[in-house]
């Protein structure tokens, strides 16, 4: 179970973190809320029955586990209250993404890449829970009828949903990117 | 005309992936992890025998019990007691059945019944809040009648209800007002949750 759970991981770690990042701002409450859903996945690996497929399967398992962080946080601060300061540090690439990227990419345009990372998050942190669901999920690479069982909304619902969800995003990223352009001039 | 639109559309999407899959990701001990999670269904496993071997007491009473030594009202009052529990440790083995089995719902699915399960919760501590001054009253009373009833002289029966007050004070405020929180957060999650959503609420 153990070895299985550890193959499982290093396949879909990374995605996994991704779901806990659509949920939370604060990286310290981002761990804990990843480590949880690795748990919840560690449970619920045995019933894996090959339904669906794992992907899916493991993302049904994180995305209900960030709802009940949701309504958990109700009782904690606002952290997006303090995810302004936050943010900028915690999706810095690692040193070694960095040192990865450097041939391709110079210092100038990493910092606009980081930027514009940081004002997607925060915009598709400010979109409703079931946006936020299916458009994550499409950046994921998943097709509608994955969302749709995912979701549990249909997948005709799905398909109307994400061209008009990714122009709410991309009006929202623009008034983000302007907002942080103006404080700085303001600086 | 289409064409260049879903060519448009298609460049937004890639790029949204693209800037998407950028994002850096945690480095978590997974043995850890499963170590953690093996704990975890273990402490569930034993809250669930507790759950249950908390029912043996009031079984081996009304099992055991000499029903010409004691008084008859209290052999239904035990029973009463058996059945309530019998109920609660139902409903808690029933609670951590959803929670176990619920996590590959879809999504609305899992909400839905989450929003049911904390509205259920905050019910409980409600009934419980109230129930907490019912017996309080019900505990003074019930002491101070008994000691009128035995005669006794104003002062001693004066003594009762006072440490009888005191008995109230100490148990059953605490319980008050830790019934009252719970129902507080309870209700204020479920319509977090509820409004986030987008879902109306029964509490708006």
């Amino acid at each position: 179970m153990s070895e299985r759970f550890n193959t499982v991981m290093k396949e879909y770690g990374a995605l996994l973190s991704r779901v806990a990042t659509t949920y939370e701002a604060n990286e310290a409450i981002r761990q804990e809320l990843y480590q949880e859903i690795c748990m919840a996945c560690w449970q619920a690996l045995p019933r894996f029955n090959e339904d669906a497929s794992l992907k899916t399967y493991l993302l049904k398992i994180a995305h209900n586990r960030c709802i009940s962080h949701v309504a958990k946080e109700a009782n904690r601060i606002k952290s997006s209250d303090i995810s302004d300061t936050t943010e900028n540090r915690s999706h810095d690439p690692d040193p070694a993404e960095a040192s990865r990227t450097a041939s391709h990419l110079s210092v100038e345009n990493q910092i606009i890449q980081s930027q514009k990372l940081s004002s997607l998050l925060t915009a598709v942190r400010e979109l409703n829970i079931t946006n936020r669901q299916i458009i994550t999920l499409s950046m994921e690479g998943c097709g509608n009828k994955e969302i749709a069982e995912i979701t549990g909304l249909t997948a005709n619902n799905v398909g109307v949903s994400i061209s008009r969800i990714k122009s709410e995003l991309k009006n929202k990223m623009t008034s983000i990117e302007s907002r942080v352009n103006a404080r700085s001039v303001k600086k | 005309m289409n064409t260049k639109s879903d060519t448009r559309a298609s460049e937004i999407q890639d790029s949204f992936e693209a800037l998407w899959q950028e994002q850096s990701s945690f480095n978590v001990d997974f043995e850890n992890i499963a170590k953690q999670a093996r704990l975890q269904r273990n402490k569930q496993r034993l809250y669930m025998a507790v759950d249950v071997l908390g029912l043996v007491p009031l079984v081996m009473v009304m099992v055991l019990i000499d029903e010409n030594k004691y008084a008859a009202p209290i052999i239904p009052f035990f029973f009463i007691n058996l059945i309530a529990g019998i109920v609660m440790v139902a409903y808690f083995i029933k609670l951590r059945s959803i929670s176990a089995f619920s996590s590959t719902k879809a999504t609305s699915d899992y909400a839905e019944t989450l929003i049911k399960q904390l509205r259920n919760n905050a019910l409980i501590s409600r009934i419980n809040k109230h129930t907490s001054w019912i017996v309080a009253i019900a505990v003074v009373a019930f002491l101070t009648i008994d000691g009128a009833m035995r005669d006794y002289d104003y002062q001693h029966l004066l003594s009762i209800f006072a440490r009888s007050f005191g008995l109230v004070l100490v148990i059953f405020v605490p319980w008050y007002i830790w019934s009252k929180r719970r129902q507080l957060r309870f209700e204020n999650e479920a319509s977090k949750l509820a409004s986030a959503l987008g879902l109306t609420t029964q509490h708006e």
